[in-house]
This record gives structure tokens, C-alpha cells and sequence, in this order.
């Protein structure tokens, strides 16, 4: 060895060491989920959105245990009032307490949400998982029965089965929408394993003898999670926006359960003449579906970092 | 040196005099500073670059990724993203180009230097022919018809090496291959007889076999234009043979600059020496390794003091971590290094610096017993 | 490229197909045509029920009544017999249980969705380029933050409740002005059918205002998103970057390079943004009381009257289809890349 280097050598078996210093790592060491956390608080939108649907949430599960109105007629209750200390969302013409109706709303509204959002999401998962890592006629078959059933809109299915049914509970609705709602996670999660399947590491992991599941397991999922979950959060979404329609058009939740939507139908024409009536349940879910919006954005940029372009 | 953003709408500069002791310089940057600003803080991109470029000349700029090798030539042409935060100087033929607005960059911009970039498949719209995207550049700068233009062209394609370039000039990007898109955005470089050409990277994005192709096509362009040269690459095998001149940069700075003879035969930094070091060599010794350099560039945000290198660095001292060294003349001569200890780098082999490559711990007990025995 | 649009053609034939048979049997399967019938008070006669069940083909099997709906052809062996009233390959729709006739209903109410629905994808992809294109061009400025953060809100609003509130604000403001500015009711003003072409033309037209802004504001939002993303690649491309160095002027620049090729990937969204529009002219339309296809196929729900369930069903299905092959088609002319042989 000649003399240039460094004078105080390492000895010879610490090769190693002189590595690892040239090696050292600058930032601290963290784990792939404490990376996503980080990204996703630093989105203020996103967390502002988080807390307000969480807040949403606690009022329409809580909200009927504090509250000392449920969602029914009660004679007692003035009819058309309206919003005050005692009836903060007002009442109705037929005698309800707004806000106990708000509440029922919302939590009818919000549970056929998560139910068909998670009803879609595994579905949808699933079957584009299987299509797109098997291809050939597997593949074919299963995906020209998605395109096939996207060929009619997703309303035009639902009401024909909810309109036909008359089903009245929340879930008969949660579960019809469900029954279509999986047609689109399907798809984007087959276009993911498509991508992913051509990528090197794949191929790498076959040269390493691993099986099937194994690698459907460790290495496919792993990398579309992070697209099912900002997804699922669009279906929320969707699903909430659907049922409120369905409800307003009267195939959807009945009488004298509620829904927003079915509160918004009784009220459409009191806009201007008692716009309590028709202003709390659309504000309602408009906020539930902007936060949901805002909560998969941030998910999406703090999952994938590339998305959110340098900032000025 | 005052401070400029590449905001289209700042003032026209009053273009300088021509620098009157020497006419030939065709492209001169001093003290230029590149920053972008992040969430995470300022990456100062280029730190303070300074290089001349004469008629004739072809100059090489050989770093890593990250070293801002690109972005100094990216903000001598203007195109750098309105955020970047740009001081320092460049004067194109005696013309000071940064802080010129939209309008005067635009009519030296393809005219009096022309840049070509890294990937020919993304360099060229997909949706108008070839032959439209290079009349397009010779009517930017020049009012001919369309039929002029067309003809010139054909002739261009037909000056850098494709063959039928009659029927070729309708052609769409996607059509040609990589080589041959290489070659039509030279032929764009050329359209307009600039007196600068800037290759950023040229054959990085093709196959080993094409590149000659595309060096060739870069040597031709240069004929016929009489341009000099800028090529920017991290492959010295590349710079060998096709510059005249190199500037080597690490982490925003030049490092070493010198003839590439100097530069090849007799480096003075350690990083130089480390780059050659991990080109594999016809003539070495069978059995003998490559030694790379170990470790990775270091952040541009919040740079420590000292000599970037020092953390990689094998020679490196405590001086090293404390005192950037500024680039000095070596042995006197046009020929400078940036290093406290040039002086002692005289007659330096790559083996000499760094380890033979591997982490393996038992390995190198075994070859650390082998060179006792030796 | 006439003959991929022939095979494309072809093609469709079949998918449609499979989507009449998925229907029909969500159709057969969800809900029994004479149930209301039964249901009635004073209770009808039986024989009544009896002969109406024949004349809706309620007595045979699911295949056979599926069968009868798609080509009405009588097989010797008596399989498929019917009236002559049903067999959607001859251009018949079938028996309705209102009794009038769902050709001439379609017929009638098809021209009234029809524009609604094309003048409103129009206006919206008009209006999601614009605004995609400003966001993107401002990327992280005030106006790019306030669309989309408007988008967002557009994205979160029913159809049905923005709808209410246009109309309603509609005959507020009538109300307000005294004078009838915006039409809030109908399709079409008593006394149509007698205008001559350009008076048809105004009055449709002013129908159409008040729910093509429900629409379009409902419908923009999503492709608005997908142009800004498009538009900012487009961006910071290479090619972009590589006009600029030529010496091109900026606004040269985006006109011909950033603008052309950003416009060409949010034409694949025309099929999706068709089943959306249709799917929000169905509300809109039962909103602002139109006679059109929408408020057939609620009826029609309703009613549990199976074949015009199925003939809207078939009518949405082919418009849809043949969006996606204009959008494939207009795709093919934009983008060199693509040339189908």
C-alpha cells in the first residue's frame, strides 16, 4: 500500500469500516409507514380533513346518544321552525327535530358508505388481483364481464335493482350498491398488477424460486395497497353520493327511517321558504365527500411521494 | 455579480461590448450560482462555476448525477423552471444571456447556441413530423417560406447521415429509431449554424453500438457549423477522443480542469483519480480489481463545510473538513485541481487511493493476509 | 381505418348483446311486473291478471321471454310465440304495462335526452380544459389553488341537490324580476309543435340553460383534474423544453407544442363522461319535470314495467358504445402514435 492514504489506516480487517464511513447515511433511519404518516401531516388540508370527518362521524354515531331528539315525529315538537337554541337545525312541517334527523341521516348515509366501499374494495381487489397476475383466458374472461356490465351506467344498474327489490333497509341499499360498485376498483387494481408484474423484481423473485403466492403475497400486495386505500376513500365517495340520489329519486332508505338524501327530497322546493330544511342535509354531504376528496389526495401524495411535483 | 431569475418579464440587459482582449471566446461563464428552493431548503445546484469556451473548442464536462453539470448549461440557455435562483454571469459571443427576457432569449436561443438533451425518444413531439420540427427551427430565426424551409430539411437530414431523406423528413418520431432521432435533433442543433453547441448527455439514453453513431453525427455537426463544443457526460470513455478540453464537477463546483490529456495521464484530485479508477482497462492486469469510489454524493441542502469529497475521500485530514480548497493552477500551468493535497497526487494510480471493491469482511481479512504474505 | 371501424362495429354487437342479457335477468330476477296489479285497491279481477300476464309473456320461462324481447321470431315447436308486438331486431320494443306504445315513447323522448345530454358533455369538457389548462399553466398560484379547490367542491356536490337549488334559484329570481328570464319547468314550452324551426330552436334552447349548468358543473370537475395533471407533464416534457431551445417565443410554444399535445389524452374520458351525463340527466330531468328518457326510466322503475326498463337500458347501453368508438376514433386522428390497420 503506498502512502497516500488517510495516515491513521484502518487496520486490514476493518476494511469494512472505512466503508461504512464513507457510507454513512445522513437522514435517520425510519420505517416505510412512519415515512407515509410524516408525508400525509404535513398535508394541512389532508389532516383538517381527517379531523373534520372524524368529527362528522362522531356526530352521527354519538351525536343520537347525547342528543335529546331522535329522528321521528313527536307531537311536542313546534312544526316549521326555524334554527334555534333548542332546535339548532330547526324542525319540519310534520314535527321532527332537525338535527335528530340530520344525525340519522348522516349515519344511515355514512354506513352504507363504508359497508359498499368495503364490499367493493375486496371484491374489486380480488378479481382484478386474479386477472391481471394470470392474464390469458382467465383474464379475458373475467375483465369482458367488467367491461361488459360498465357498458350500462352504474345508477341505471342500481335503481333497476333497488327500484324492483324495494328493499327499505340501509344495508338491502348498501349491499345493491355494493353488487356494482366493485366494477371500477377492479379494474384499476388489474391495471396495477399488470404494471407491476413486468417490473424486474418480479422476475427476480421467480429466479429466486418463489411460489406463486409468495409473491402475490410479499410482493404484489405490498405495492398496491397504498392504491386500494386512496381508492376505497374515492368509493366512500361515490357510494355516499349514489345512495343519496337513490334515496332522493325514493328507491333508497324509506320511510320513517331517513337518509340526506331522502331529507333533501322533502325539501327541495322550500329552498328559498325554509332553507334550513334544505341547506343542512346538502351541506352535509358535501362536507363528507370533500374531506373523503381531501383525506385520499393527501393518502395519494404522502403514498407516492413522486405525485406531489417541488412545491415553489 | 448581480442577482438574476429567469423571469421572462425583467428588463432586456444592455448587451455588454465584446470583451475586447479576446474575440474568440464564444462562451464564457463566471461565478455562475444556480439554487432551487424546496420544502426541505435551498439545493444550491451550482455553487459558484466558472468556464470559457473558444472557437473551434470542444469542451467536456464529466460528473455525476447531481453534480450540476447539467443545470449550468440548462441556465446559460434559459431554461430553467422561474423558481431557480441565478447569479453570476454567461455571455454568449460577448453577449451577457442571464436575466434576458423571453423575447431576446428567444432569438439567441437555436441561433447562436443550440442545446441538445439526453433522450431522443422525449426530445421530439410525437404529434408533428420530424421534417416540421426541423423547418420549424429554421423559420425561428430566419423568414423563409415553407417550402424553404422544408428543402433545408431535407438537407440537414441528409447532412447527418440518414439515408433517404426525402421520404424520411415525413416521417413521425416513433418511426425512426433511437440513433436516428439522435441524429434529427443534431440536425435541429445545426438547422440555424449556431456558434455554441451543448450535448447534454447524448448517448446516455442509447445502446453502446449506437453511440458511435451519435458522436459521429456530433463531429459532423461541428464540421459543417464550425461550432464549439460543450458535451456534458459521466462516461469518460465518451470524453476521450472527442474533446479537447475537461472540466470535472463534484457537487456543484469544478473540481479539476485541464487538457484531457492532463486530465487522463496526470489527475491531481482524488475524485478524478477515483473516476478513472472504475473504468474497467484493456490494459491492466488481468487479475486486477476496480477500485470505485464508495459512498454516494452528498446532499446539496445544507452542504457541510469542508471539501464535499471528504467524506468519500481516502486522503482526506482535518483540514479537509473544515476549508473547501479553491481551484488552483497546478505545476503552473493552465491545469487546476481542487485539493489541499494536489502536491501530493503527482504521478497518482487510481490502486494507489482506493481499495479494491468489496464489503465482504472475510474477504478482505483474506486478501488483507494475502498482501502480508506478499 | 374504415375497416377497424367496421370490425369495431361488429364487435360492439356482441358486448351488447351480453349487457341485454345481464339486464334482463337483473330485470326478471329483481321485480315482478304484476305485483302492483295485484296490489290494487278495489282488487282487479283475476281474469283481468290472467289475460295481463299473457300479454306481458309473464307465463313463460325466463330464456324463452328473452328470447321473444330480442328477435319476436316464432320457432316451429311454438317456442317464442307472441303477439307481433315484441322483438327489439325488428325494431319492436314490446308490450309496456301502461299500455302505450314504448317505441313511440322512446321515439319522442329521445331527441328531448339527446341534446340535453350532448350540449351538457360538451359545455362540461369545454369548460375542464380551460380550467385545466389555466391551473396547470399557474400551477400553485392563488387562481390554481381557487379552481381547484372549486373542483374539489363540484366533486363533492349531488347532482340532484345542485339541480334543486339552480331551479329553485331559477324562479326566485323570476320572482324577484316579475318577468319569466329562466325556463324551471318542461322541456319545451305549451304550443311546440307549432313553432316554425327557429322559434323550436330558441325555445329549446332556453329550456336548456338552467339544467345544462346543473350538468356541467357536476360533470367538469373530474376531467378538469385529468387535464391539469396531463397539461403539467406536457409541462415539463422534454419536447416542450426542446421548442424553447430552438428559439421559439413562449407563447408559440404553448400554443403549438404544450396545448396540442395536452388536448389528445382527455378525449379517452368522452366515454365515461357520456354514461356520467346520462346518469345525471336521469335526476336532472325528474328535477326540472322534462318529458325525456330520464323520467321514462323512473317511471318505469316504478311501474316495475319490464320492457321499457329494458329498452332504456338497450338505448343507454348503445350510446355509450358508440361514444367509446368516437372517442377511440377521434383518438386514432389526434395521435400519430396510433394508427389502427
Amino acid at each position: 500500500m503506498s502512502d497516500l492514504a488517510r495516515t491513521a489506516t484502518p487496520p486490514p480487517g476493518t476494511g469494512a469500516a472505512a466503508a461504512y464511513d464513507a457510507e454513512a447515511i445522513t437522514t435517520k433511519e425510519r420505517t416505510q409507514l412512519q415515512l407515509v404518516l410524516i408525508r400525509f401531516l404535513r398535508h394541512r388540508v389532508a389532516v383538517i380533513s381527517l379531523i373534520g370527518f372524524l368529527l362528522i362521524v362522531a356526530f352521527a354515531f354519538l351525536g343520537p346518544e347525547l342528543w335529546k331528539y331522535d329522528h321521528l315525529i313527536h307531537r311536542e315538537i313546534p312544526a316549521d321552525q326555524p334554527p334555534s337554541w333548542g332546535h339548532p337545525f330547526g324542525t319540519t312541517r310534520a314535527g321532527h327535530d332537525y338535527m335528530g334527523q340530520i344525525m340519522r341521516g348522516t349515519q344511515q348515509t355514512l354506513k352504507v358508505g363504508f359497508v359498499v366501499a368495503i364490499m367493493s374494495t375486496v371484491i374489486g381487489a380480488v378479481w382484478g388481483a386474479i386477472a391481471g397476475f394470470y392474464r390469458g383466458w382467465l383474464d379475458s374472461v373475467m375483465m369482458r364481464f367488467v367491461d361488459v356490465l360498465f357498458v350500462i351506467p352504474q345508477l341505471v344498474l342500481v335503481l333497476v335493482l333497488a327500484g324492483m327489490t324495494r328493499g327499505t333497509t340501509w344495508l338491502h341499499v348498501a349491499l345493491i350498491l355494493g353488487a356494482f360498485g366493485w366494477l371500477q376498483p377492479a379494474r384499476l387494481v388489474r391495471s396495477v398488477v399488470l404494471s407491476l408484474r413486468e417490473q424486474e423484481f418480479i422476475e427476480a423473485a421467480k429466479a429466486l424460486g418463489a411460489s406463486d403466492a409468495r409473491i402475490i403475497g410479499r410482493h404484489l400486495i405490498p405495492n398496491t395497497v397504498g392504491i386500494i386505500i386512496v381508492n376505497f376513500t374515492l368509493v366512500i365517495a361515490v357510494a355516499v353520493l349514489v345512495e343519496a340520489a337513490l334515496s332522493f329519486l325514493g328507491f333508497g332508505i324509506q320511510l320513517p327511517d331517513t337518509s340526506l338524501g331522502l331529507l333533501i327530497q322533502s325539501a327541495q322546493d322550500a329552498v328559498f321558504t325554509r332553507p334550513w330544511l334544505f341547506y343542512f342535509p346538502g351541506v352535509f354531504i358535501i362536507l363528507i365527500c370533500l374531506t373523503i376528496n381531501f383525506i385520499g389526495d393527501g393518502l395519494g401524495d404522502a403514498l407516492d411521494p413522486k405525485r406531489a411535483t417541488v412545491r415553489r | 455579480m448581480t442577482s438574476h431569475t429567469s423571469d421572462p418579464t425583467a428588463p432586456t440587459m444592455v448587451p455588454e461590448q465584446v470583451r475586447p482582449d479576446d474575440p474568440e471566446v464564444l462562451l464564457e461563464v463566471e461565478d455562475l450560482t444556480v439554487g432551487f428552493p424546496t420544502e426541505d431548503g435551498l439545493v444550491q445546484a451550482v455553487r459558484g462555476v466558472s468556464y470559457q469556451l473558444r472557437r473551434g473548442e470542444a469542451l467536456g464536462i464529466v460528473g455525476e448525477s447531481g453534480s450540476g453539470k447539467s443545470v449550468s448549461t440548462l441556465a446559460v440557455m434559459g431554461l430553467l423552471p422561474k423558481s431557480a435562483r441565478i447569479s453570476g454571469s454567461a455571455k454568449v459571443a460577448g453577449v451577457e444571456v442571464l436575466g434576458l427576457n423571453d423575447a431576446r432569449m428567444s432569438q439567441i436561443r437555436g441561433n447562436k447556441i443550440a442545446m441538445i438533451f439526453q433522450d431522443p425518444l422525449t426530445s421530439l413531439n410525437p404529434v408533428f413530423t420530424v421534417g416540421f420540427q426541423i423547418a420549424e427551427a429554421v423559420q425561428a430565426h430566419n423568414d423563409v417560406s415553407d417550402e424553404e424551409a422544408h428543402k433545408r430539411a431535407v438537407e440537414l437530414l441528409d447532412l447527418v447521415g440518414i439515408p433517404f431523406p426525402e421520404q424520411r423528413v415525413h416521417s413521425y418520431p416513433h418511426e425512426l429509431s433511437g440513433g436516428m432521432r439522435q441524429r434529427v435533433v443534431i440536425a435541429i442543433a445545426m438547422a440555424n449554424n449556431p456558434d455554441v453547441i451543448i450535448a447534454d448527455e447524448p448517448t446516455t439514453a442509447l445502446d453502446v453500438t449506437v453511440q458511435a453513431q451519435v458522436l459521429e453525427g456530433l463531429e459532423l455537426a461541428r464540421k459543417e457549423t464550425g461550432a464549439a463544443m460543450v458535451l456534458i457526460t459521466h462516461d469518460l470513455g465518451v470524453i476521450a477522443g472527442h474533446v479537447d478540453r475537461v472540466v470535472v464537477m463534484y457537487a456543484g463546483k469544478l473540481v479539476e480542469s485541464g487538457t484531457v490529456d492532463e486530465i487522463f495521464y496526470t489527475p491531481r484530485m482524488p475524485y478524478t483519480i477515483g473516476l478513472l479508477g472504475s473504468l474497467p482497462r484493456m490494459d491492466a492486469a488481468r487479475e486486477a480489481r476496480l477500485s470505485p469510489i464508495l459512498g454516494t454524493p452528498p446532499s446539496l441542502v445544507n452542504l457541510p463545510p469542508g471539501c464535499p469529497f471528504a467524506p468519500r475521500c481516502p486522503m482526506a485530514e482535518q483540514i479537509c473538513r473544515e476549508e473547501e480548497p479553491a481551484l488552483l493552477p497546478v505545476d503552473g500551468g493552465p491545469h487546476t485541481a481542487a485539493c489541499h493535497f494536489t502536491e501530493r497526487l503527482r504521478g497518482a494510480k487510481p490502486g494507489d487511493l482506493f481499495r479494491a471493491s468489496y464489503l465482504d469482511t472475510q474477504a478482505v481479512e483474506a486478501v488483507a493476509e494475502l498482501e502480508d504474505q506478499s | 381505418m374504415l375497416v377497424y371501424t367496421l370490425r369495431r362495429l361488429l364487435a360492439m354487437i356482441p358486448v351488447l348483446i351480453a349487457a341485454t342479457i345481464l339486464t334482463f335477468l337483473l330485470v326478471d330476477l329483481a321485480g315482478d311486473p304484476i305485483a302492483p296489479l295485484r296490489l290494487r285497491v278495489p282488487p282487479v279481477p283475476e281474469s283481468t291478471i290472467q289475460a295481463t300476464i299473457e300479454r306481458l309473456y309473464q307465463d313463460r320461462s325466463t330464456p324463452e321471454r328473452y328470447w321473444i324481447w330480442l328477435t319476436g321470431v316464432e320457432l316451429p315447436g311454438g317456442f317464442g310465440a307472441n303477439n307481433g308486438d315484441v322483438g327489439v331486431l325488428q325494431g319492436k320494443w314490446g308490450p309496456s304495462t301502461s299500455g302505450a306504445d314504448i317505441g313511440s315513447e322512446i321515439g319522442q323522448r329521445f331527441i328531448v335526452t339527446l341534446r340535453l345530454v350532448l350540449v351538457a358533455t360538451l359545455l362540461s369538457f369545454i369548460l375542464a380544459i380551460i380550467t385545466g389548462v389555466v391551473s396547470a399553466v399557474r400551477q400553485y398560484s392563488i387562481t390554481d389553488h381557487s379552481l381547484t379547490f372549486v373542483g374539489f367542491l363540484a366533486l363533492a356536490m349531488p347532482i340532484f341537490w345542485l339541480a334543486a337549488l339552480i331551479k329553485e334559484t331559477g324562479v326566485w329570481i323570476n320572482l324577484q324580476l316579475n318577468t319569466r328570464i329562466f325556463f324551471t319547468f318542461g322541456a319545451t314550452s305549451p304550443g311546440y309543435e307549432r313553432m316554425n324551426f327557429l322559434e323550436k330552436v330558441v325555445d329549446a334552447g332556453s329550456h336548456l340553460i338552467l339544467p345544462t349548468i346543473a350538468l356541467m358543473l357536476n360533470g367538469y370537475a373530474a376531467i378538469s383534474r385529468f387535464q391539469r395533471a396531463t397539461m403539467l407533464e406536457v409541462l415539463n416534457s422534454d419536447y416542450v423544453r426542446l421548442a424553447r431551445a430552438k428559439g421559439l417565443r413562449n407563447r408559440v410554444v404553448m400554443r403549438r407544442h404544450a396545448l396540442r399535445t395536452a388536448l389528445i389524452p382527455v378525449v379517452t374520458l368522452m366515454a365515461l363522461t357520456i354514461s356520467a351525463v346520462l346518469t345525471g340527466a336521469v335526476i336532472t330531468e325528474t328535477i326540472f319535470g322534462w318529458r325525456g328518457l330520464g323520467t321514462y326510466f323512473v317511471d318505469s322503475v316504478a311501474r316495475i314495467d319490464a320492457f321499457a326498463v329494458l329498452a332504456f337500458v338497450l338505448v343507454s347501453g348503445v350510446l355509450v358504445v358508440v361514444a367509446n368508438l368516437v372517442a377511440d376514433l377521434l383518438y386514432a386522428v389526434l395521435d400519430p402514435r396510433i394508427r389502427y390497420e
